[in-house]
């Protein structure tokens, strides 16, 4: 069952300590999986829907493949604990919003999770801190092993795992390494790096996946080809281009440093300085400065906060946090105004 | 019940379409269900009937109606419309519209345009990569049986009786662990 202190915990993977974690936040997979004998979800109706949730929840909790975890049925969710779900990654937006029968496998680690009738009837995910494409396919391949036992997947010889879009058809793989990139963003690269992404079949999406703008400079580097590529391959083409965004993102770090180390301290001290006062402050404004702060964090230019601190930050500014950490309403005024007092809040604490 | 159409007669035929895959229901009487050119002849599939090897979900069954112009031949009109999903009732013009997959049957009713499709947006032929392991065994002893049964055959018309006698016992153990069956009963081969 989802706790009542959900949001006022940062998330395992959102921990500094992992590897490359200046640039990475995380690093999500995520499989897509269907049974054999029951029609994909946009063509059941809402009966059928309900019949095939009760038997997926049932397999899913006598099967046990996360250990402490427990279902939690979505569409009985109020709607504000399943926008924390969705900032936390838990859910997608997509499950948030469906319709009918639908839920989540997850435990209080959030590091796995499996969520029942989003647009197949399974998606099986693991999420890691920083960038850890290996170990996190490994932790899904594993929940995977223990699924396949218990439900009889659509598969095909040809097609591989079949499923209810053919842009996931095959493997069914999604990665999803979440990249801060502020200095490729403030010197125009991005359009370069999308192109060298689109290269190799891979895709930088914004914060939100698919489909999103990004939101204080970060991008999520995600492939495209599920079809006629193994998951190793798919792995290992993600992990070499995240690795050279990676490097790229820090040489432009040290030289904008190098080149002009006084108008970027401006940048960072007047996001400090937004942060430290403003009254009124939208998720926005506040991702954009917070990013700043993030870059000024780890080119060592301001010391008052950690990587962890401002990894949390970034999660509790998303509005389903802050309304239930501050009880602010659905009101975005009423909003920006608890989320202007909260950072205030958390920054005096912090840099005192 | 009466008539949807009219709300004067009894309601004596039950039409559905299904379009954007939302399921439409109608209740017509006699002269309505002529009215609206549903008149015959048409064709009724009823999927209970048609049921395919795969088990289903009792509501999975649908009835369907295609209904046709008196100058063209059925297998013409349904050239014309593209084949139907006789579990999901995806029919092509709709898979091609919403670019999405009603059931996993719809890979062999639509296989060549999903081949289209999948070379487009992938650039691969073939799944390279994991398959549950309880399939990948079956694979391997579907392919097994059949290599043996051409030994089997080549044993018979080569009049090696012992041979053959200990091929089909072995086609018939791994059988036994299987749901393969050959097309024709090597059991009458008395070796």
């Amino acid at each position: 069952m989802m706790d009542d202190d959900l949001a006022s915990r940062p998330c395992s993977w959102l921990s500094p300590q992992g590897p490359e974690s200046d640039v990475v936040l995380s690093t999500r997979v995520r499989l897509a999986r269907n049974l054999g004998d029951w029609r994909m979800p946009w063509r059941l109706s809402a009966e059928e829907k309900s019949d095939l949730y009760d038997l997926i929840a049932g397999k899913l909790e006598d099967a046990a493949p996360v250990p402490d975890a427990s279902m939690e049925r979505i569409d009985q969710l109020p709607g504000l604990k399943r926008d924390v779900l969705v900032e936390r990654h838990v859910i997608s937006r997509e499950l948030a919003q469906g319709d009918g029968a639908r839920g989540v496998l997850f435990s209080r680690s959030e590091d796995s999770s499996v969520m029942a009738l989003e647009e197949d009837h399974l998606r099986l995910q693991a999420i890691r801190r920083g960038l850890q494409l290996e170990s996190t396919w490994r932790a899904v391949d594993l929940l995977d092993d223990a699924l396949e036992d218990v439900f009889d997947y659509a598969v095909s010889e040809e097609f591989g795992y079949l499923t209810a879009c053919p842009t996931n058809v095959g493997t069914g793989l999604r990665v999803s390494v979440m990249t801060h990139l502020p200095t490729l963003v403030e010197t125009g690269q991005i359009p370069k790096v999308k192109t060298a992404a689109s290269r190799v079949g891979l895709v930088l999406r914004g914060f939100r996946g698919e489909g999103s703008k990004s939101q204080g400079d970060f991008f999520q580097i995600s492939n495209q080809v599920t079809f006629g590529k193994s998951e190793e391959d798919i792995i290992r083409l993600v992990q070499s281009m995240a690795g050279k965004i990676v490097e790229w993102e820090r040489g432009v770090r040290r030289l904008l440093v190098e080149q002009d180390r006084t108008a970027v301290e401006n940048r960072v001290w007047r996001a400090w300085g937004a942060l430290q006062h403003a009254r009124i402050m939208s998720s926005e404004e506040a991702m954009e400065k917070l990013s700043l702060i993030r870059l000024g964090v780890n080119t060592k230019l301001l010391v008052h906060l950690t990587l962890g601190d401002l990894n949390e930050l970034f999660l509790y500014i998303q509005p389903g946090h802050i309304r239930t950490l501050t009880g602010a309403g659905e009101e975005p005024r009423d909003r920006d105004e608890m989320r202007a007092r909260f950072i205030r809040q958390y920054l005096a604490d912090r840099a005192r | 019940m009466l008539c949807e159409r009219c709300g004067k007669n009894p309601a004596s035929h039950k039409t559905t379409d299904i379009i954007n895959h939302v399921k439409s229901v109608k209740r017509l009487c006699d002269a309505c269900f002529a009215a609206e050119g549903l008149g015959l002849p048409f064709t009724k599939m009823n999927l209970e009937q048609t049921k395919p090897a795969i088990s289903y979900h009792p509501t999975a069954d649908i009835q369907i109606q295609i209904v046709h112009g008196g100058s063209l031949e059925e297998r013409e009109l349904e050239e014309a419309l593209g084949p139907t999903c006789e579990i999901c009732g995806l029919d092509l013009a709709t898979f091609r519209k919403r670019g999405a997959i009603g059931c996993p049957h719809d890979f062999e009713v639509f296989a060549e345009e999903i081949r289209a499709v999948l070379l487009k947006l992938h650039g691969g032929r073939e799944h390279r990569g994991k398959l549950p392991r309880a399939f990948q065994t079956q694979r391997a002893r579907a392919h097994q049986v059949r290599q043996l049964e051409t030994d089997l055959e080549r044993a018979v018309a080569e009049e090696r009786y012992e041979e053959a006698a200990n091929l089909r016992d072995r086609i018939r153990a791994l059988q036994r662990d299987t749901d393969i069956h050959p097309v024709e009963d090597a059991t009458h081969n008395d070796g």
